[in-house]
């Protein structure tokens, strides 16, 4: 019988390759069992199919299947080892060029500061702050009243002099009368006047009779 | 769908979960999913590369698509289907650019005046397989991927980015002329 022979025997090829849908799908399998020649052209179509699936001497055999899954995966591992290798050769190079960054990137962020933050105010104003802010310590009465027993002693160069231009400001505390006797003994001392030293300890002694320099001013007070 | 009115196929596929899982840990480098694959798939693939291109060149053409599977595995996006006709579709690629090196070398060496005989096309034994051999490539691919590994014709046009007009007519005339060949008797 020859496929020619229905005018329908297209429909068996449609039909097998999912061209026909629908209503038409089921009008040809309504029609097949029917007709010899769509019948003989599935039975052919089949058998080629089948003829094609069951080439047995085409199966690959398991030994095949084995060395080729060595040899794959074999493959894998060496391009992925080579991966890691590229990966770890590379890795000085980006610690190097991250270290590079973070050095530029704080240079930077050093210079916009120095330019974005105010500039320190001078000195003298500091100054000014400082002993504004600062309680204003008590008033040098009792030094006065300490110094005044000693007459070759001038008030004015109690504190040492390369100091005295910043002393006020920035040691507020040698205002302390007990630190104003103790710098008018070392004072003394520097310029050689023992004796008025001795009896600046004295007076030390005499006013200060807690004071913590106590000690240090008694051997000055007894030395020959 | 055509094909379960004549004759329903079992075809056995990997769930597509363990395909995309697979395919995800072997581009993150895991060597043990990709021979989770091989094992689900290497078979078939094996049996299509001995069919449509020969026993010589068939092991060459699976390795090569583990390979490209291995490079290409963090693209696959995961269809609805199995990773089956993904990798299908690879193997037709490698089978393709196979055969356009081999085209160019033969070129070459007919320029050179040498024979190309001993690259022919070979005749292996069994007349189905002689009469895939007279059939040409594209049409040789169509018809295996769709009656032996079982592809609906929208899948194979899919894997080898061709029109589904173009599978179904390259279809037609594979098994015209292979049945022509048995008619013409190819003993």
């Amino acid at each position: 019988m020859s496929v020619e022979s229905c005018p329908r025997a297209w429909e068996v090829e449609a039909a097998r390759d999912g061209r026909l849908t629908g209503h038409a799908l089921t009008r040809h399998v309504a029609h097949r069992p029917a007709c010899v020649a769509c019948a003989g052209d599935a039975e052919a179509l089949e058998r080629l199919a089948r003829g094609l699936r069951e080439a047995a001497l085409l199966e690959p055999d398991e030994l095949a299947l084995r060395r080729l899954r060595h040899r794959v995966l074999a493959s894998f591992d060496a391009r992925h080892v080579r991966r890691e290798r590229r990966a770890w050769s590379s890795r000085p190079l980006a610690s190097a060029g991250a270290v590079l960054l973070l050095l530029g990137a704080g240079m930077a962020f050093a210079a916009w500061r120095a330019r974005a933050l105010p500039r320190p105010l001078p000195p003298v104003v500091a100054s000014t702050v400082v002993v504004a802010t600062v309680p204003e310590p008590p008033p040098p009465a009792p030094l006065v009243e300490a110094v005044t027993p000693l007459p070759t002693v001038r008030a004015p160069r109690v504190p040492t002099a390369p100091t005295a231009a910043t002393a006020p400001t920035t040691r507020p505390q040698a205002a302390e009368p007990e630190d104003l006797a103790y710098l008018h003994v070392l004072a003394l001392l520097r310029e050689g006047r023992e004796r008025d030293a001795r009896t600046a300890a004295r007076a030390y002694m005499r006013d200060f009779p807690s004071g913590f320099r106590r000690d240090e001013m008694q051997r000055i007070a007894d030395s020959p | 769908m055509g094909r379960a009115v004549t004759q329903p196929r079992l075809r056995l596929v990997a769930p597509p979960a363990a395909d995309s899982e697979a395919l995800a840990r072997i581009a993150r480098g895991d060597v043990g999913a990709l021979g989770e694959l091989y094992d689900r798939h290497a078979a078939a693939l094996l049996r299509f590369a001995l069919r449509s291109a020969g026993a010589d060149d068939a092991e060459d053409i699976v390795q090569g698509t583990f390979e490209r599977v291995a490079k290409v595995a963090a693209s696959y996006d995961g269809r609805s289907s199995s990773a089956r006709s993904w990798l299908f579709g690879i193997a037709v690629h490698i089978m393709r650019e196979r055969r356009r090196s081999f085209a160019r070398l033969s070129r070459a060496l007919l320029r050179l005046g040498w024979s190309t005989n001993a690259v022919a096309p070979e005749e292996t034994a069994g007349d189905l397989q002689r009469g895939l051999a007279t059939l040409r490539e594209p049409k040789r691919l169509v018809l295996l991927l769709a009656e032996v590994e079982g592809f609906t014709c929208e899948e194979i046009a899919e894997m080898l980015s061709i029109p589904i007009g173009t599978v179904w007519t390259r279809l037609h005339h594979a098994r015209r002329e292979l049945r022509a060949f048995y008619d013409g008797g190819a003993r």
